[in-house]
């Protein structure tokens, strides 16, 4: 990040030449300092990243709850957009003072302030607006030292409380979008943005280079919220992901490691595999042998990213547009979503031409740059590394590698070929919270849709005429966890009753029911019971297993009612390989 | 030469180098607010490569007096 002295200057020429836009987008500006600046470094930075002239409006300085709370009036027309730039110094003088110079009991009303200015700009985003609001800035009124201890320490202190009890106060209420101004202003330097005597002058703290920044960092937030994060990263090999060409270094030959050049390049798969964590899918796109790949992913010691990071790989000779479409047709993605990273102009110029939708990151000359690739491009910036996307790259792996293994076998072959492992088990404690789940969602592969709450299941798993049963179900591919549940009623001396025989549609299609009926019918036998009965009560839902105790080999009794005299009948397939866990 | 001076307030103020004069004021120019005060600053300074005091910032008051601020910093011939 960083600005030519005059940067500022053409971004307010060009402003006043842009024709007004009676349609543009309505952007209200409410600071807690005078931030006039502000108007014209981003309504251009706006214009530059696609938008049309919007109409910006700028309420007179230090009326935030008055702007949040009446915004018609305040900015003089009802804004699409409003922009909160708050500093603590400016909307609570005396207690941020009074904090930093040792007041303790200043702090609940700092943070208190905050969290209460985060609640106006959350109504307000409730009706309708779209808000941005800063968090503030580490608290430093002029005048004070901050380069004494105790000023830096607890000035920093209060500005993370003040920051952390407004995200609080946003828990639970969407539309609010969070502008870290702490982290641009540390990012640039505090001696390089503050300007005591424009904050003396005009109540402008920031110099007016700084506005140049700030304008274009808060249109990088407001662009960015329009659309969301791409969803896979397709990503050249040789001189990309490691210096050099490993057609033609070979193994030893290649820059990867502790120490430059191969450093930057190690940094930067450090990078992809942080972004993999957050969801986004990997996938090599690479004009190569793919022996030759795989061998520097197996076998380089310098390698962070594993074959495992990758969904999916296109180690080939086809074109990389071609390999690209695929890679949208098999992720069932559009092209938009994705970002292409490659150091060759032929191939950023041939995915460019073939693929405007693409993002294009080009690998930039100068190899200590490679490190600011991804974070200058801003694509992912606030990302959030806890969603439950985490788990992404693995299903889709899994779900393609299932698809492939459809194609290529016959269904006798691909069963076989699944190595197919179901485990059946009494459910344990630990266990009830999903069982609870399964049998009051699963519609399709339920016999008789029985549903109960947890604590009547948890009486059912404690009472000695039932016994609660889970199945869960691994193959090659990977791991489903628990699918499946069975109440097993023994009131009877000589039979089993299926109370409740259910199973998750995900491991349909693959004889996994009859290996859990044979688990039930095992588990019967070992308490004495040779004789199984089962129920069928249609609903609208689960029409698919109207004869399913028929096709497992039970006589009809009558409407709803179905038995087998001989429980050892029934077996498991022979490509399940069955368990059976504590009786 | 054009007068440089006047093309840094011209562009400061928004207006026509044609419409400024020495005796330009805020008084007599509504553009000259406090905005396009702190933005002349900004733009002196960076085209001079000179810092202002504050005294000198208040004290500029019309286009004539900042000539003569400037010309006491050793910036002649403006």
């Amino acid at each position: 990040m960083g600005s030519s002295p005059t940067a500022w200057r053409d971004f307010a020429k060009r402003w006043r030449q842009f024709a007004p836009n009676a349609d543009g987008t309505v952007v209200g500006i409410t600071s807690s300092f005078t931030a006039n600046n502000l108007e014209a470094q981003l309504g251009t930075a706006l214009v530059d990243s696609g938008w049309a002239v919007p109409q910006l409006h700028q309420g007179e300085f230090n009326q935030i709850h008055q702007a949040c709370l009446a915004p018609e009036q305040h900015f003089g027309r009802q804004p699409d957009i409003v922009v909160v730039l708050l500093r603590l110094e400016d909307v609570f003088p005396k207690h941020t003072w009074s904090y930093i110079a040792g007041d303790e009991t200043a702090a609940a009303h700092l943070t208190a302030g905050a969290a209460e200015i985060a609640m106006l700009a959350a109504d307000l985003a409730g009706r309708g607006v779209r808000v941005v609001l800063t968090l503030p800035p580490t608290p430093l009124p002029t005048g004070v030292d901050r380069l004494d201890r105790r000023v830096a320490t607890r000035a920093s202190r209060i500005g993370e409380s003040a920051r952390t009890a407004m995200v609080e106060a946003l828990k639970g209420s969407a539309g609010v979008e969070l502008f870290d101004l702490e982290a641009v202003v540390a990012e640039i330097g505090r001696n390089a943005v503050l300007d005591d005597r424009n904050w003396l002058l005009y109540r402008q703290p920031y110099s007016t280079d700084f506005f140049h920044l700030l304008g274009i960092e808060l249109a990088r937030v407001l662009a960015q919220a329009t659309r969301s994060f791409p969803k896979c990263i397709a990503v050249d090999c040789d001189n990309t992901l490691w210096g050099g060409v490993i057609g033609e270094d070979g193994l030893s030959g290649i820059e990867l490691g502790e120490d430059f050049p191969g450093l930057a390049f190690q940094r930067f798969q450090q990078q992809l595999q942080h972004l993999q964590r957050c969801g986004v899918l990997l996938a090599a796109v690479s004009k190569n042998d793919e022996p030759a790949v795989f061998e520097v992913f197996d076998q380089h010691p310098g390698m962070v990213l594993s074959r495992d990071d990758f969904a999916a790989w296109r180690v080939n000779w086809l074109p990389k547009s071609e390999n690209l479409r695929s890679l949208s047709d098999e992720f069932n993605f559009g092209l938009d979503a994705f970002v292409f990273i490659d150091d060759s102009n032929f191939e950023v110029a041939e995915v460019a031409n073939a693929l405007p939708e693409v993002t294009i990151l080009q690998i930039p000359e100068e190899t200590a740059s490679i490190v600011n690739l991804l974070p200058d491009s801003g694509l992912f910036r606030n990302i959030d590394p806890t969603s439950d996307d985490l788990e992404r790259t693995r299903r889709v792996k899994e779900e393609s590698k299932r698809q492939l293994a459809n194609t290529s076998l016959s269904p006798e072959e691909f069963l076989a070929s699944l190595e197919l492992r179901v485990e059946a088990r009494r459910a344990q404690p630990q266990d009830m919270g999903r069982v609870t789940q399964l049998v009051n969602k699963t519609n399709q592969f339920n016999l008789t849709t029985l549903r109960r709450d947890e604590a009547e299941l948890a009486a059912l798993a404690s009472n000695e005429s039932y016994d609660v049963l889970v199945v869960s179900v691994e193959d090659r591919f990977g791991d489903y966890g628990l699918v499946g549940v069975m109440i097993l009623d023994k009131t009877s001396e000589d039979a089993v009753e299926l109370d409740t025989m259910l199973l998750s549609c995900r491991v349909l299609g693959r004889g996994v029911e009859f290996a859990a009926l044979a688990a039930a019918a095992g588990h019967g036998i070992v308490h004495g019971r040779h004789e199984m009965r089962g129920r069928y009560l249609p609903t609208a839902k689960n029409g698919q297993v109207a004869d399913f105790y028929e096709r497992a080999g039970f006589q009809r009794i009558d409407e709803e009612s179905f038995e087998m005299c001989d429980a050892n009948h029934l077996e498991c397939p022979s490509h399940i390989e069955l368990s059976l866990g504590a009786k | 030469m054009s007068d440089q001076l006047l093309e840094l307030f011209a562009e400061g103020l928004d207006l026509p180098v044609g419409d400024l004069s020495d005796e330009t004021s805020p008084e007599n120019t509504p553009e000259w607010d406090s905005l396009a005060a702190m933005n002349m600053v900004s733009l002196i300074e960076d085209n001079f490569d000179v810092h202002l005091s504050t005294r000198e910032i208040m004290k500029m008051r019309t286009i004539g007096v900042a000539r003569e601020v400037l010309a006491n910093k050793g910036i002649d011939g403006l």
